[in-house]
C-alpha cells in the first residue's frame, strides 16, 4: 500500500480559492447590513447565491453564456435607473457593488477577476465602516483582510504554479526534506546562535521607537470626527428607528418594545443618581392637530433661532446651591434615535465634543442637533438636577399676550403659545371632554396638581395597558376622545395624549412629553443602558405659577418593559452576557470621545513629568541608600538585632549555597557556562560568522586562535578585531 | 613546561607530514582525502579498517604508508584456517635452553596489515583485540609489547558475504577510523594504468619519517588545544547518536575520545595547535560510522553504511556548531 501524501493539486488551490472568494463575498456583504441602505432584499438574494455557489461550485457553468454577457449592461442600466429614482446618491452606489460582487462571486475567475472581487469588497467594507464606525466593522474589517489576504497567496500560489507548470512528485512527497529534520529546540538553539543581536537589538529600539512615536501622536493629536471629514454623509439619509420625529402618531408600538438595542447609554459616577427610572426628557410636543401631537410652528422656529454653532450651553441662571449630582453625565445617543438630546433634568452645562450647529428652546427646556447624526452623538451634562419641574416663568404672561391676539395676529405672530391650550376641533369632541372633565373634577375649581392626579386616577380606572389598541369606530370624532370615551386598553402615547387633552378641555395648558423611560444600570462597565423599548410618552401641565409638572398617566409600574420584569426587580444592574457585549461599545466610546482638549493636555504633562520625575526620584532615593544604612548601624546593638542580622546573613548565604549547588548539578540552564561569557572568544566568533572565510588568511587564522585556540597563545585582541572592522570595511563581509 | 604544543614543534610536524603525504602521493594517486585521513589515523595512535572493493587500492594504500615510515612492517593475510598463534606469535621449547621461547608472530611489527580481516574465524579475530588495545601480547602469562608505534591496518570487503565472519561489534569499536577507497577518478586511473607497474613488491617508495619522528608526532597530538565549547559540541554530538531513533545504539565513550584525539590529529596535520568545529566534523563519518549499528540493519553492508553517513550526517547539519 503507498502510504504517501497525495500531492497538493493545482485544482485543489484553485477550489481554496473559490471558498475563499465566496466568504470574502459574504463579508462584504455583511458589512452592508450595518448600513441603513434599503439593500437588505438585495443583500438576502446575493448571499442565498453566493452561498449556492459555493456549495455547488458546478452551478455557474450551468449558466447560459448569453446570461453572463448581458450581466454588465443590465447591471448599468439598473444603476441608471436606480441612480433617476433615488433622491441619494450613495445607495444606488452601494447597491450596485452589491451587484457586482455578486456578478463576480457567483462566475468563475481567474487572476484579472479575483483581484477585481477584492477591490469591489473593499468599496462595500470601507463605505459600511466610514458610515457606522462601528465595533463590528473593525472586526469585519479584520476577517476582510484575513480573508482577503489568504485569497491573494493562493492566487499568487496558483500563478507561480502555472508559470511553472512544476508540481512534486510522489516520490519527492514521500521523502523527508531537510528542513523538517531535527527537533525544534535544537532549531532555536541553532536560531539563537546564528541571530545577530545587535541588528535584534536596533530593530527592536526602531519599533519601540515607532510605538512611542505613535502612541505621542495618538495622545497629543486632538481627535476628530471620522466621518465629518468624509463626504460620504451627505449622500444618504437616515431612517428613524425609535420614532422620535416631530409629531407624535398613534401606532402600533409592538415592534418598538421588541426593539433591544440600546438606544442611550450614560455614564454617571453613582448608579444612585440616576434613581430607579428616571425620566430621558427628548420633544416635548405641543400642538394638537387631527394627526397627534407635533412640535408646533413657534417651537420650530424658536429653535432655528437660537440655533448657534458652539461647543456648549451653560444655564446661567443655574443655582449651584441645589446641585444634586456630583460629577458630569456623560451621553452617548446612537444614531437614529433622534435630533433632540434627552435631558434627565436641570443641569449647569452642557458640552458636546466639538463645536456644532445646536438649536435649544429655553422656555421648554429643548435641546436639539440641527440634524440627526450620522453616528453616535456624545455629551457631557455638568451638575445635573433630576426635577420633575420645568421652570418657565415667561409663560403666563406670554399665553396672555397670545390669547389676546386675533387669529389671524397669531399666524404671523412668533411666540403664539396657545397651542398649548388647543384641543381637537368639532363640538363632539369638545362634548365628550366636557363630560369627562366634569365627572373627574365633578365641578369643582382645582389646582393643576390637584387636577392632574385626579384625571390620572380616572384614566387608570377607565383603561388598562396594553401594547395594542383596538380603536372604536365613530365618524367625526377624534381618534384619541374616541378611546377616551371607550373602556379600550391602551398605551403610553394614548393615556398622556388622552391627559393633554381633557387638560386642555379644562384649561389647564398641557403638553405631551416623548423620551425614554427608565433604563438598565450595566453592572460591568458600570453605565445606564436605555434601551429603545424603553421610549415613552408623558404629559407637562403648566402649575400657573411659572413652572411645568410632569405628569405620567400611563399605569406606570405595571407597564411591560422590553426584559418583562418588574420593575423594582430591573433596578439591579445587567451582568447579563449581553450586558457585557453592551460594556465593549461603551468602552470604545469613552476611549474615541473626548469633550475637552485640555485632558490630552493634562495626559501628555502627566507623561512629561513622569519621565522626568522617575530619574530624579530614583537618583534620590539611591542617595538615602547610604544614609539609611548609616542611620541603621548607629543604631544601639542588641541580642535581638545581631539576631536578626544573623538570621538575614544565613539566610543570604544559604541561598548562595542554593545557587551554587543547582548549577553544579546542572538544573541551571546551559546559557550559565562560562564558555559563552567569555567575551573574547565571543566575540571572534560572531567575526568569524560575519567574514568571509579564507583559511591561509592570516586574519581569519588569528580569528580563530582568539575563538578556539589556547588563550596563552591569544594575539593581541582588540588588534584582531579592528583588522577584522577594516576587513568588512573592505567588503570582506559574507 | 607547559603542555601546550610550541609554535614549532607545530610547524615541524606539518612539514614532516607534508613529507610523508608527497611521498604518499606517488604512490597512490587522485585519494588525497583518503591519505589525509591515513596520515590522520597514524598521528592519533589509532588502528585503521579499509573497507570497499577488492582491487581498488587498499593494500597498497597500507603499503604505501608502512613503507614511508621507516618503520617494521608486517603482513598477514586473513584466511579461515588462520588461527591465533599465527598471528600473535608461540611459545615452543627450546631444547638448548631447556626452556620455552617465545616466537613473536608477525604482529609485532610497527605496521601490521591484516588483510581481508574478516574471512578469518572470530576466535583469530579476538586475537587481535588485546594488542590492538594495549599493543601487548599475553602468551602463557606472559606480556610482550610489540614495539611503538603500532598500528593495525586492517583491509574487508564489505560486498562478498560468503564465508566471511563479520567483525564482532567489540572490535570494530578499536579501530580509529573506518575508510572507503572509492573509485579513482577517470585521470587518476589513466594514469595508474599507463604504469606498467604489477604487484606490490614492485612500490619503491622510500621512508621519509624515521620510528622516532612518527612517536615524536604522536606525543603532540595530545598537546593540541580543544577548547571547551567544542567539547561541549563533541558531546552533544555523541549525545545525539544515542538518542537518534535510527541507530540502535549511540557512540561509546571509547569512541568519543576517539574523536577527540582524531581531531587533534587532524588540527596538528593542518598546522594548527587547537582544535577547529571542521575538524570534528569532517572526522564524525569515519571515526563514528563503524561504531553504529542500524535500529533497521539492512543485508548489503554498503547501504548500511551509506545510510549510517547520510544519518550522521543529518545529525552534524542539525546540530548547531559554535561560532
Amino acid at each position: 500500500m503507498d502510504k504517501s501524501l497525495p500531492p497538493l493539486e493545482l485544482n485543489d488551490l484553485r477550489r481554496w480559492k473559490w471558498l475563499l472568494g465566496g466568504l470574502l463575498a459574504l463579508i462584504s456583504l455583511g458589512t452592508v447590513i450595518f448600513l441603513e441602505v434599503e439593500a437588505r432584499g438585495l443583500v438576502g438574494i446575493a448571499a442565498g447565491l453566493i452561498i449556492a455557489t459555493l456549495v455547488w461550485p458546478v452551478l455557474p457553468s450551468r449558466v447560459p453564456a448569453l446570461i453572463w454577457r448581458g450581466a454588465v449592461p443590465v447591471i448599468i442600466l439598473v444603476l441608471i435607473a436606480d441612480l433617476y429614482f433615488s433622491p441619494d446618491t450613495l445607495p444606488p452606489l452601494i447597491r450596485l457593488g452589491i451587484l457586482l460582487v455578486l456578478y463576480r462571486a457567483v462566475g468563475y475567475r481567474r487572476k484579472r477577476e479575483d483581484l477585481q472581487l477584492i477591490v469591489l469588497g473593499l468599496f462595500l467594507v470601507v463605505v459600511a465602516g466610514v458610515l457606522t464606525v462601528a465595533l463590528e466593522f473593525a472586526f469585519l474589517l479584520l476577517l476582510f483582510t484575513s480573508c482577503a489576504l489568504g485569497l491573494l497567496f493562493v492566487v499568487a500560489l496558483i500563478d507561480l504554479t502555472e508559470n511553472t507548470q512544476k508540481a512534486l512528485t510522489y516520490a519527492e512527497m514521500s521523502c523527508c526534506p531537510a528542513w523538517a529534520l531535527g527537533s525544534w529546540p535544537q532549531y532555536f538553539y541553532r536560531l539563537r546562535k546564528i541571530i545577530d543581536w545587535r541588528w535584534l537589538g536596533f530593530a527592536g529600539g526602531l519599533f519601540f521607537c515607532v510605538v512611542i512615536f505613535s502612541a505621542a501622536l495618538f495622545i497629543v493629536i486632538p481627535r476628530f470626527e471620522i466621518t465629518a471629514s468624509f463626504f460620504l454623509d451627505q449622500y444618504i439619509t437616515r431612517q428613524n428607528h425609535t420614532g422620535f420625529t416631530e409629531v407624535l402618531k398613534f401606532g402600533e408600538v409592538g415592534a418598538l418594545i421588541q426593539d433591544d438595542r440600546v438606544a442611550l447609554r450614560v455614564d454617571v459616577m453613582d448608579p444612585a443618581v440616576v434613581g430607579v427610572a428616571p425620566y430621558w426628557r427628548l420633544v416635548a410636543l405641543d400642538e394638537y392637530t387631527a394627526d397627534g401631537f407635533k412640535v408646533s410652528a413657534e417651537l420650530k422656529q424658536e429653535l432655528i433661532r437660537s440655533q448657534v454653532v458652539t461647543q456648549q450651553i451653560t444655564d446661567q441662571k443655574f443655582e449651584s446651591s441645589r446641585v444634586m449630582t456630583e460629577g458630569s453625565w456623560t451621553f452617548y445617543l446612537e444614531p437614529g434615535v433622534s435630533r433632540f438630546l434627552p435631558i434627565p433634568g436641570r443641569y449647569r452645562q452642557l458640552r458636546l465634543r466639538e463645536p456644532m450647529p445646536l438649536q435649544s428652546s429655553r422656555s421648554y427646556r429643548l435641546v436639539a442637533l440641527r440634524t440627526e447624526a450620522m453616528t453616535m452623538t456624545a455629551f457631557q451634562l455638568a451638575e445635573v438636577e433630576l426635577t420633575d419641574k420645568i421652570a418657565d416663568p415667561g409663560f403666563s404672561q406670554r399665553l396672555r399676550a397670545s390669547e389676546a391676539l386675533s387669529i389671524k395676529q397669531r399666524e404671523q405672530s412668533r411666540a403664539d403659545v396657545s397651542t398649548n391650550l388647543r384641543g381637537p376641533l368639532g363640538s363632539v369632541n369638545a362634548a365628550v371632554l366636557t363630560r369627562i372633565n366634569t365627572e373627574i373634577t365633578a365641578g369643582a375649581v382645582l389646582s393643576p396638581a390637584e387636577y392632574a392626579q385626579r384625571t390620572i386616577a380616572w384614566l387608570q380606572a377607565h383603561h388598562a395597558y396594553a401594547l395594542s389598541v383596538k380603536l372604536p369606530v365613530g365618524d367625526g370624532q377624534d381618534a384619541i376622545v374616541r378611546w377616551l370615551a371607550s373602556r379600550e386598553p391602551g398605551f403610553c402615547e394614548y393615556f398622556a395624549a388622552s391627559f393633554v387633552l381633557l387638560a386642555r378641555a379644562a384649561n389647564y395648558p398641557a403638553r405631551v412629553v416623548a423620551g425614554f423611560h427608565g433604563g438598565i444600570w450595566n453592572g460591568v462597565e458600570n453605565y445606564y443602558m436605555v434601551r429603545n423599548s424603553d421610549a415613552h410618552a408623558w404629559a407637562e401641565i403648566y402649575d400657573g405659577a411659572g413652572s411645568w409638572l410632569r405628569m405620567d398617566p400611563t399605569p406606570g409600574l405595571l407597564r411591560v418593559s422590553s426584559s418583562a420584569m418588574p420593575a423594582d426587580f430591573r433596578s439591579l444592574p445587567d451582568r447579563s452576557w449581553r450586558a457585557r457585549l453592551d460594556s465593549v461599545r461603551v468602552l470604545w466610546y469613552r476611549r474615541i470621545v473626548n469633550f475637552d482638549t485640555r485632558a490630552q493636555v493634562a495626559m501628555v504633562e502627566q507623561v512629561k513629568s513622569f519621565t522626568t520625575d522617575l530619574g530624579s526620584v530614583w537618583l534620590g532615593e539611591l542617595a538615602k541608600y547610604p544614609q539609611r544604612l548609616r542611620a541603621w548601624w548607629n543604631r544601639p546593638w542588641d541580642l535581638a538585632r545581631v539576631r536578626e542580622l544573623s538570621v538575614w546573613i544565613v539566610g543570604i548565604t544559604a541561598l548562595f549555597g542554593l545557587l551554587l549547588g543547582l548549577r553544579r548539578w546542572g538544573h541551571l540552564p546551559s546559557g550559565w557556562r562560562s564558555v559563552d561569557y567569555d567575551p573574547v572568544r565571543r566575540t571572534a566568533g560572531r567575526w568569524l560568522t560575519q567574514l568571509t572565510m579564507d583559511p591561509d588568511d592570516q586574519l581569519i587564522a588569528d580569528l580563530r586562535r582568539l575563538r578556539y585556540g589556547p588563550r596563552e597563545t591569544w594575539p593581541v585582541a582588540n588588534v584582531v578585531f579592528r583588522r577584522a572592522r577594516n576587513a568588512r570595511r573592505r567588503g570582506r563581509a559574507r | 613546561m607547559s603542555n601546550l604544543a610550541t609554535a614549532a614543534e607545530v610547524a615541524w610536524t606539518r612539514d614532516t607530514v607534508e613529507r610523508l603525504r608527497a611521498n604518499m602521493r606517488l604512490t597512490i594517486k587522485g585519494k588525497d582525502e583518503v591519505i589525509e585521513q591515513a596520515l590522520i589515523c597514524m598521528l592519533a595512535s589509532g588502528h585503521l579498517l579499509i573497507e570497499d572493493l577488492p582491487g581498488v587500492g587498499k593494500t597498497t594504500l597500507a603499503y604505501a604508508l608502512a613503507r614511508s615510515l621507516d618503520c617494521t612492517f608486517s603482513r598477514i593475510q586473513f584466511t579461515s584456517d588462520l588461527l591465533p598463534t599465527d598471528v600473535i606469535g608461540v611459545s615452543i621449547y627450546d631444547d638448548t635452553v631447556k626452556e620455552f621461547i617465545f616466537k613473536p608472530g608477525p604482529v609485532f611489527a610497527n605496521i601490521v596489515l591484516a588483510d581481508e580481516i574478516n574471512r578469518a574465524t572470530p576466535k583469530t579475530q579476538s586475537a587481535l583485540l588485546e594488542v590492538m588495545d594495549r599493543s601487548k601480547v599475553t602468551v602463557d602469562g606472559e606480556a610482550h609489547s610489540v614495539g611503538q608505534p603500532f598500528m593495525v591496518v586492517a583491509t574487508q570487503n564489505p560486498v562478498d558475504y560468503e564465508g566471511t565472519f563479520p567483525l564482532p561489534e567489540s572490535q570494530m569499536d578499536r579501530f580509529l577510523m573506518r575508510l572507503p577507497m572509492g573509485y579513482p577518478q577517470p585521470n587518476d586511473e589513466l594514469t595508474i594504468l599507463r604504469s606498467a607497474r604489477l604487484g606490490y613488491d614492485a612500490i619503491a617508495v622510500n621512508p621519509v619519517v624515521t620510528r622516532a619522528e612518527v612517536l615524536q608526532m604522536q606525543a603532540l597530538v595530545g598537546k593540541v588545544f580543544i577548547e571547551d565549547s567544542l567539547l561541549d559540541y563533541l558531546l552533544r554530538l555523541i549525545t545525539a547518536t544515542r538518542t537518534e531513533v535510527e541507530f540502535k545504539a549511540g557512540v561509546s565513550v571509547r569512541g568519543g575520545l576517539a574523536l577527540r584525539v582524531a581531531a587533534q590529529a587532524r588540527a596538528l596535520l593542518h598546522g594548527r595547535d587547537f582544535v577547529l568545529p571542521e575538524d570534528i566534523q569532517f572526522l564524525a563519518g569515519p571515526v563514528l560510522a563503524h561504531r553504529l549499528s542500524l535500529a533497521r540493519s539492512t543485508s548489503d553492508a554498503r547501504e548500511e553504511s551509506r545510510t549510517m553517513l547520510a544519518a550522521l550526517h543529518r545529525i552534524i547539519v542539525s546540530l548547531p556548531a559554535p561560532t
